[in-house]
């Protein structure tokens, strides 16, 4: 609650003119919306660049912030916006690849056949591990939280975090190789 | 990559002032068409149409077109705000429309019914000043509110430029209710609804390709 109360008041002095406040508004917000875009966009897309154009998005339309309004909601329908596009431009994309390049569309099949086995072992692995490890895993590199983060959601030590992390990667390094 | 981007954003910051509520930039739109189709009306009316007021059904439907107009212009600017914008279309934009729609399909019926003769006159007649009134009056609105709301933030081009034409292609259709002399309501059906409903996705078509083009430009 602090800190959508600082981003409000941040966002107000950044049409005010204060250049070191949207700085800082900026900074979190793209550090905030990245694992967002990760979780929305899945391992596969960076989401460096849709953050790029809601950052623009955001710059464009600082005028239409209300200060009467909460700042996030208002924050995700630029953020919203900008994902619809890109999905839009994605599915024109794919469809393209399907309709002209059956070629490569072959390709593109095999090696979706290839990552589903690959999947699907993974998945068994992943249920191999205890239940701590397959949180502090599914924290870590699907949600994109930090250690500190996931410290904080699992209420124990960062080093337990590392820890835990640590003998999970081995664990599916071994099931894996075999 | 992106902590250029914010730097370069964050320096030279110059203030803005904080843009208008939807409600006061809709007021401002309305007033601003009156005065255009009060414009257009005057200028068709000096030189062939009959100025009249509206009356009995034709007033009904007249308030029905400003209520349509009006509410589609609060639309259009209320999708302009982040605040308030949403995905999807607002049906409630077009209810005043098929209301209008309704009450020329009723009044047709029942005359239908009473005078068969009388109620498809308009089909030996073409009228093609109606569509060409609504047209006149309704470009320079859309061409006012088009820059009027892309000062705001438009998320998503498709449902601001729909609610945009249809809001002023209802006043060019509200305008020609006090010129028209032809009253039965089919003619009102071919030649008063049917080129509102066509143009409406011609005119919306054409804003998202101009704004489209003009972001790319920019962009580039």
């Amino acid at each position: 609650m602090g800190e959508m109360k600082n981003w409000e008041q941040m966002m107000v002095e950044a049409q005010n003119g204060n250049s070191m406040a949207y700085e800082t508004l900026l900074k979190e917000v793209s550090h905030y919306l990245t694992s967002y875009l990760r979780y929305k966009l899945g391992p596969q897309t960076d989401p460096q660049d849709i953050l790029q154009d809601v950052l623009m998005t955001l710059h464009r339309s600082r005028h239409t912030y209300n200060s009467d309004y909460p700042f996030k909601p208002w924050l995700y329908k630029i953020v919203q916006s900008r994902l619809i596009d890109f999905f839009r431009k994605e599915r024109r994309s794919i469809d393209y690849r399907l309709t002209y390049e059956d070629e490569s569309c072959e390709v593109i099949r095999a090696e979706a056949e290839i990552s589903q086995i690959e999947i699907t072992d993974f998945k068994k692995a992943v249920e191999k591990l205890s239940a701590d490890q397959q949180k502090v895993l599914l924290a870590l590199k699907l949600s994109g939280k930090s250690i500190k983060e996931v410290a904080q959601d699992l209420s124990i030590s960062e080093s337990l975090v590392k820890v835990t992390a640590h003998r999970a990667y081995q664990s599916l390094y071994r099931y894996l190789e075999s | 990559m992106n902590s250029e981007l914010i730097q370069h954003l964050s320096k030279n910051l110059k203030p803005v002032r904080p843009a208008r509520t939807p409600i006061q930039q809709s007021m401002i739109l309305i007033l601003l068409s009156i005065f255009i189709v009060a414009f257009a009306c005057l200028f068709w009316y000096l030189r062939k149409d009959e100025f009249h007021i509206p009356q009995g059904r034709s007033l009904l439907e007249s308030v029905l077109l400003f209520l349509a107009a009006s509410y589609g212009i609060y639309q259009a600017c209320l999708s302009t705000s982040p605040h308030f914008t949403s995905i999807r279309f607002s049906k409630k934009s077009v209810v005043f429309l098929i209301l209008w729609f309704f009450v020329l399909i009723l009044s047709f019926l029942s005359l239908y019914f009473l005078n068969q003769e009388e109620s498809l006159i308009a089909l030996k007649y073409n009228t093609w000043l109606c569509p060409l009134v609504i047209l006149t009056s309704s470009i320079p609105i859309s061409i006012i509110s088009y820059f009027f709301v892309q000062r705001g933030a438009v998320l998503f081009a498709r449902n601001t430029f729909l609610y945009l034409s249809l809001a002023s292609l209802c006043f060019g259709a509200f305008g020609l209710s006090f010129i028209c002399p032809w009253t039965d309501p089919l003619h009102e059906i071919l030649w008063h609804l049917t080129p509102v409903l066509l143009l409406t996705i011609g005119i919306a078509a054409l804003q998202i390709v101009i704004f489209k083009k003009i972001q790319k430009y920019f962009k580039g």
